[in-house]
């Protein structure tokens, strides 16, 4: 593996990793060289068990300190103790950069790579998808994923960057998600993440985590490359994308 | 105690939602004398405690531990999208 092509960026991608006590240190001797492979480092959500202060901690000291930027989104689990926004408050006090519906810009290489990113949800895909109809529960949550998916499709195209990049938890498409069970897809990710990915212009990369049995390779109905990079289904520490920005120039789509 | 539908949602539940567990990513399979855990977590601990926590729960099955750990070694290549 060698350095960074001119005009492109290289990223480092992992998610569900799934930090404890227990887990700790473990993903650092992959992580040391990582300033020799990549440009950047994105965290797909997934990164405590059960989401406690305690737990980001864990992930704090695995991920914090490293030789590139490091871009983090939570997943579910990361949500099952209700301190969201503590665990967000830990991360970012090691340095790392947390987005919810949000973006942010890197200079690497001379390249502005935008990141936004979203925990998104679940609500299924095309034509087999939850509907707001119905009792409120099936409302809200219908409703929870198409507002995510709508406000981080706004933070997206609102990037000033040369190139884009989409960090969500959930799945933007079904393709990924081949090797779960098929009655499960509608909690593993929304065609609405899709239609916000393909709405915004020159975005080179959708990466997300959640489906553990699911595929590595996928791509959005507006073409743009999708990877499922969930630890179970990459099997090591992290995977590395290059990104050349003179082919990362598609219009969104209409 | 045969592994009807009824066991099988029960131990669905008690893998995701026991906080000794919380994994979605473990499935498991029938096996002639009971089930087999098939799956990746990150720590030998934790494979330990899901199929002791599984065998304490459902005494009468024969509890087969096919978790593997998720290898963490730095990857060797890059791919060019």
């Amino acid at each position: 593996m060698t350095g960074t092509d001119e005009g492109c960026v290289r990223v480092a991608a992992v998610g569900d990793v799934h930090l404890d006590a227990d887990v700790v240190g473990r993903y650092r001797p992959a992580l040391e060289h990582l300033g020799e492979k990549a440009d950047l480092l994105l965290l797909a959500g997934d990164l405590t068990r059960h989401g406690t202060v305690d737990e980001a901690a864990c992930v704090a000291r695995e991920f914090g300190g490293l030789a590139v930027p490091v871009v983090a989104i939570l997943g579910n689990h990361d949500y099952h103790s209700d301190e969201q926004e503590q665990v967000s408050a830990v991360l970012q006090e090691a340095g790392l950069t947390v987005l919810e519906c949000s973006g942010t810009v890197l200079s690497c290489n001379g390249i502005r790579v935008g990141v936004a990113g979203t925990k998104g949800f679940g609500g299924g895909f095309a034509g087999a998808c939850a509907s707001e109809f119905g009792e409120p529960e099936m409302k809200a949550f219908t409703r929870h994923g198409r507002e995510l998916a709508a406000r981080f499709g706004t933070a997206l195209a609102a990037l000033d960057c040369d190139v884009r990049i989409s960090l969500t938890h959930y799945s933007p498409v079904p393709e990924t998600l081949l090797g779960e069970p098929l009655e499960i897809y509608p909690f593993l990710g929304s065609y609405h993440l899709a239609q916000a990915i393909d709405g915004a212009p020159g975005v080179g990369l959708a990466v997300h985590g959640h489906a553990h049995a699911g595929s590595e390779r996928g791509m959005t109905p507006g073409g743009v490359p999708v990877r499922n990079v969930a630890h179970p289904v990459i099997k090591q520490a992290y995977n590395v994308y290059q990104l050349s920005v003179s082919s990362v120039l598609t219009p969104a789509l209409g | 105690m045969s592994t009807d539908q009824y066991v099988e949602g029960e131990l669905q539940h008690l893998l995701a939602e026991d906080e000794r567990i919380t994994e979605q990513g473990i499935r498991f399979v029938r096996t002639g004398s009971g089930i087999a855990l098939v799956g990746e977590v990150e720590s030998a601990e934790r494979r330990d405690k899901i199929c002791q926590v599984v065998a304490e729960a459902f005494p009468e099955l024969a509890v087969q531990c096919n978790i593997g750990l998720t290898r963490v070694h730095e990857p060797e290549e890059v791919e060019q999208l």
